[in-house]
């Protein structure tokens, strides 16, 4: 039973990733990383981890739905067409490169032991997690909270500045 | 009957192939930026795996963490695809070909 679920759930998963990046339409990529954070929420769940499938929710339908689409919205549906594919030459290019390293990953995997794991499960909760997080990783959160401040400061800088009028263009 | 950890990291691994592919494939920087969160949560989905397998928690707090820089990743790579549109109107990836600006 659990076996079945995991594998619908994970058929959807590959495909909305696949989704993400073969739609020509950005709009379509936008849904499609959508249904991949809520699947990848589902997988979180499965794996013990019900507090971090809440949190890839949150950040899926904050990230994709309000800063994507916003961005589309503002960039990509003024411009009116969409970007052609890439050179015959980078896109085989691309793809191989892909192949090779889902080939690697793939015989990495073949040699990693096939099991269950620990016997007794724990469960990622919002207290658990907590009590780890503001203890043993203190510092990491730390320095987590300057990283999004520094990323703060620079989105208003970048995203804030006036519109320069560039000589010779 | 429970799922082994294989498949999670198989799974994982598909995810972080498709979203390197995407970085490669796409010239459209918003669906590059959406390429860059897919193969994020490939690598996260295998974080969950392994603190699964372990039985330790340590992994999701990682993954905890990374979220959060993935989304510093994704504001901050949005701000600047902003402000390089207002320079030259357009999101293509291949029209950033120019050091300064």
């Amino acid at each position: 039973m659990e076996l079945v679920l995991f594998f619908l759930i994970a058929v959807l998963t590959a495909a909305a990733a696949v989704g993400a990046i073969a739609f020509r339409n950005p709009l379509y990529c936008a849904f499609s990383l959508l249904t991949l954070g809520a699947c990848s929420a589902l997988l979180f769940v499965h794996l013990q981890a019900p507090f971090l499938g809440v949190a890839q929710m949150l950040v899926s339908t904050g990230v994709v739905l309000v800063l994507l689409l916003s961005a589309i919205s503002v960039m990509n549906l003024r411009t009116g067409k969409y970007a052609e594919p890439l050179r015959r030459g980078t896109r085989s290019a691309a793809l191989l490169l892909g192949l090779v390293l889902l080939a690697h990953l793939a015989w990495r995997l073949v040699f990693y032991p096939v099991g269950i794991g620990a016997e007794q499960k724990i469960t990622g909760s919002a207290v658990a997690l907590g009590q780890i997080v503001f203890t043993r990783f203190a510092l990491p959160l730390e320095i987590t909270a300057l990283v999004l401040l520094a990323a703060v400061v620079a989105l208003l800088v970048l995203a804030g500045q006036e519109p320069v009028q560039v000589e010779g263009e | 009957m429970a799922v082994p950890i294989s498949y999670y990291l198989i799974l994982g691994a598909l995810l972080f192939v498709v979203g390197v592919v995407g970085v490669l494939l796409r010239r459209n920087m918003l669906v590059v930026l959406g390429a860059f969160e897919v193969a994020f949560t490939g690598v996260h989905l295998s974080w969950v795996a392994f603190a699964h397998y372990h039985g330790q928690l340590d992994g999701q707090v990682v993954v905890l963490f990374s979220l959060v820089v993935s989304v510093a990743q994704i504001g901050v790579g949005l701000a600047l695809v902003l402000a390089f549109y207002r320079h030259v109107r357009c999101v293509d990836i291949e029209a950033a070909d120019k050091l300064r600006w």
